[in-house]
């Protein structure tokens, strides 16, 4: 009985321990594009293991498929025994994807993860401010599309805005802007564009 | 003929006293020409107030006389001088009573003595002369009397007694130069004690004694005390005189004894001091060590000092009163603890365990006196104590200027500088995404969140857009609450670069504060 008492006490222990281990991850993005004519990333900032903070500054950033005056990206976390977190955001200015067909004003793309007794995650902070897609106002202002809506660019693809991504009971990944790329005729993918992309991740 | 050096006095502090102010030609440190300036164009506070004197002390070792029938005024100074036949009996103590046989008390210090050819004179002053009545007193039970005890009966003495307003309360600050000599002759002979140096507006005091009954011419400079000429068979001959020099100078009395009218020369003694003028009175306080920038709780240091100064900014050096300090501009509710009351040396007052519990900016304190005009301070801060704790988050803020996007690792363990860095952007209207970024953290601060958490505020330089340096202040409020839950409310965060830009402390509309201690 003596022993099981001892070995209970030290499972005990060793779950305290790995709770306060729990790690934390986050990502930021200010675009990526993949295509036959393209392969970028900017403003990529991924979190040291054990938590921090980092941050990427871009002044402006133009590229056939997307042009963007200034983005700046961030990511931190951090983990002890009462709680781990980690949250990220992207943040764009002036933001032109595909020539015109996405355009909006503000981007910001921002996701935050947690670990504190209970588990969770959300995309709060994320939206856009004037978003127009093909030439048409979404919205009016700030606005957020509801979490994961498509709409369809007529001879390109389509594009999803607010692309919501969850993985485990505290993970998130959040594309403001994730355009497919499609053949017009075969409706196979040839590429993707995201803009302004956040994740995080506590415990995963 | 000879002259006395010192005091034959039983007491040892009187001798000790003695000895430096009873060597002829004897001159004092000039302690006042440091502020001498200060009274160059000011007239002197210095005026005769009372008078008397007597020869008629017969075969009797206590020489003494009273103010009848008018008491000085308190607060002046007195000059006494004896006279006496002989010269082996010395004074013992100088006192002074009512004569009804009161004590008084007043502290009479020896300043000239000298001696020749069969005639002793000594003078004493006392200063800031207290405990007395003032006024008239034609009974005479109420005098004030004067009163030096010799060492031995004498056969005849007398006393010239003079009090002034104006003199310097302070015995050491109030005496000026002295001297005495003696000489003799039979013509017609100067008699005086040497030249000293005044201070403005000081008062020089002489007093002669021939032991011949002849003419006297005056000096004509000075003023004759009524009660100085004095003549008796024994003694034979005084005077006294005085004058007030406003812009100072220097003082040599000279009196012309007609010794040529006695068929016997004739021995003449005189002695000359000065006394200085009391400093203009303090008149308002002066912050001198103004308060500084300290944490909560603090000692606030260099330690705060207040001056007690006149009219023309002098500190008074004589000020010894109570200095009362209190929190005058009170920006967040805290409290003053220290020693609040301090009495004032040479005319400050230090104020050295001050402290405040509570942070905020612009406090003030307030210095007060009896009598006096007030002083407020310069303002300063009180900065919320120094925290050992871990902060970090990052998110959204929608403020007045704009959406703005933050983080942050602010690591106040070690330090300052503290480890850390943070960055935020903000981006309103129109105008093009600020960011503020690469930061030197050199301040973390905590105090409590009314919503059940904490808040961490760090203080430090950053860039701007070009480069530019700025100063910032942030701070982040943990709700207490896991994750992004509200619990009271949501975490918070804010900034102010400059004092010009200011998010205020904003709600979180995204994101998370994290705050380890």
């Amino acid at each position: 009985m003596k022993g099981l008492t001892k070995l209970v006490v030290a499972l005990s222990l060793v779950a305290g321990a790995l709770h306060a281990q729990t790690p934390v991850s986050g990502q930021a993005l200010g675009a990526a594009v993949r295509t036959a004519a393209t392969t970028l990333q900017s403003g990529q900032v991924t979190l040291p293991f054990g938590g921090g903070f980092v941050a990427a500054d871009v002044d402006a950033l133009s590229a056939p498929e997307v042009r963007v005056d200034a983005l700046t990206t961030m990511t931190s976390g951090a983990m002890d025994m009462q709680a781990s977190t980690a949250q990220s955001t992207a943040h764009l200015e002036k933001v032109n994807v595909l020539n015109g067909l996405i355009t909006a004003e503000t981007v910001i793309a921002a996701t935050s993860s947690w670990v504190s007794g209970a588990a969770g995650w959300n995309a709060e902070g994320s939206g856009f401010t004037n978003l127009a897609v093909n030439g048409v106002p979404l919205g009016s202002g700030d606005y957020l599309p509801a979490p994961n809506t498509r709409v369809n660019l007529p001879g390109v693809g389509y594009v999803v805005l607010n692309e919501q991504i969850a993985s485990g009971a505290a993970g998130i990944t959040v594309n403001m802007i994730h355009v497919v790329l499609q053949n017009a005729l075969t409706g196979l993918t040839t590429g993707e564009i995201i803009v302004a992309s956040a994740s995080s991740s506590v415990g995963n | 003929m000879s002259k006395r050096t010192t005091f034959d006095v039983v007491a040892s502090l009187l001798a000790a006293t003695l000895l430096p102010v009873a060597c002829r030609d004897s001159v004092s440190p000039d302690r006042f020409s440091p502020t001498a300036a200060a009274f160059a164009m000011a007239a002197s506070p210095i005026a005769l107030d009372q008078q008397n004197g007597t020869l008629n002390e017969t075969n009797r070792a206590l020489l003494r006389k009273g103010f009848n029938p008018t008491n000085p005024r308190l607060g002046t100074a007195i000059v006494a001088t004896f006279f006496w036949l002989g010269t082996t009996a010395t004074v013992i103590d100088v006192t002074d009573v009512l004569a009804d046989g009161t004590p008084v008390g007043n502290r009479y210090e020896p300043v000239e003595y000298i001696v020749g050819d069969g005639i002793s004179m000594a003078t004493f002053v006392a200063t800031n002369v207290q405990n007395f009545p003032e006024g008239t007193f034609p009974d005479g039970f109420r005098t004030l009397v004067v009163q030096a005890t010799l060492s031995d009966v004498v056969v005849d003495g007398g006393v010239m007694i003079s009090s002034y307003s104006g003199v310097d309360p302070v015995f050491p600050d109030a005496l000026g130069e002295h001297r005495s000599d003696a000489g003799s002759g039979s013509t017609q002979t100067i008699a005086h004690p040497g030249a000293i140096a005044l201070n403005a507006g000081a008062l020089a005091y002489g007093v002669t004694l021939s032991n011949r009954r002849v003419d006297l011419i005056t000096p004509p400079d000075f003023t004759t005390l009524t009660v100085g000429p004095m003549e008796d068979g024994f003694l034979r001959k005084t005077d006294g005189e005085y004058t007030v020099r406003a812009s100072g100078g220097s003082a040599d009395p000279q009196w012309t004894w007609s010794f040529d009218q006695n068929p016997e020369p004739g021995t003449w003694l005189a002695s000359v001091l000065a006394l200085n003028p009391a400093p203009p009175p303090a008149t308002h306080l002066v912050f001198t060590v103004q308060p500084s920038n300290t944490t909560a709780g603090g000692t606030i240091s260099p330690a705060v000092q207040v001056a007690a100064q006149d009219d023309a900014g002098n500190t008074v050096v004589g000020f010894g009163a109570d200095i009362t300090i209190a929190l005058g501009n009170n920006p967040a509710g805290g409290t003053l603890s220290g020693t609040k009351i301090v009495t004032a040396v040479n005319g400050v007052a230090t104020f050295s365990d001050l402290s405040i519990d509570r942070a905020g900016n612009g406090y003030t304190l307030v210095a007060t006196a009896t009598g006096l005009t007030g002083a407020t301070s310069a303002p300063f801060n009180i900065a919320a104590p120094q925290v050992r704790v871990d902060v970090s988050g990052g998110g959204r803020i929608d403020p007045a200027i704009g959406k703005t996007t933050f983080g942050f690792d602010v690591d106040s363990r070690s330090g300052p500088p503290f480890k850390g860095d943070m960055q935020v952007v903000y981006h309103g209207g129109t105008s093009p995404m600020t960011r503020i970024h690469s930061v030197v953290i050199d301040g973390v601060t905590s105090s409590p969140d009314p919503r059940g958490g904490v808040c961490i505020t760090w203080t430090g330089s950053a860039r701007g857009n070009n480069g530019d340096q700025h100063r910032f202040t942030a701070t982040a409020c943990d709700n207490g609450q896991p994750g992004s839950s509200h619990g009271a409310g949501p975490d918070r965060f804010g900034i102010s670069v400059d004092g010009s830009v200011n998010t205020g402390l904003t709600d979180l509309k995204g994101g998370n504060t994290q705050v380890r201690q």
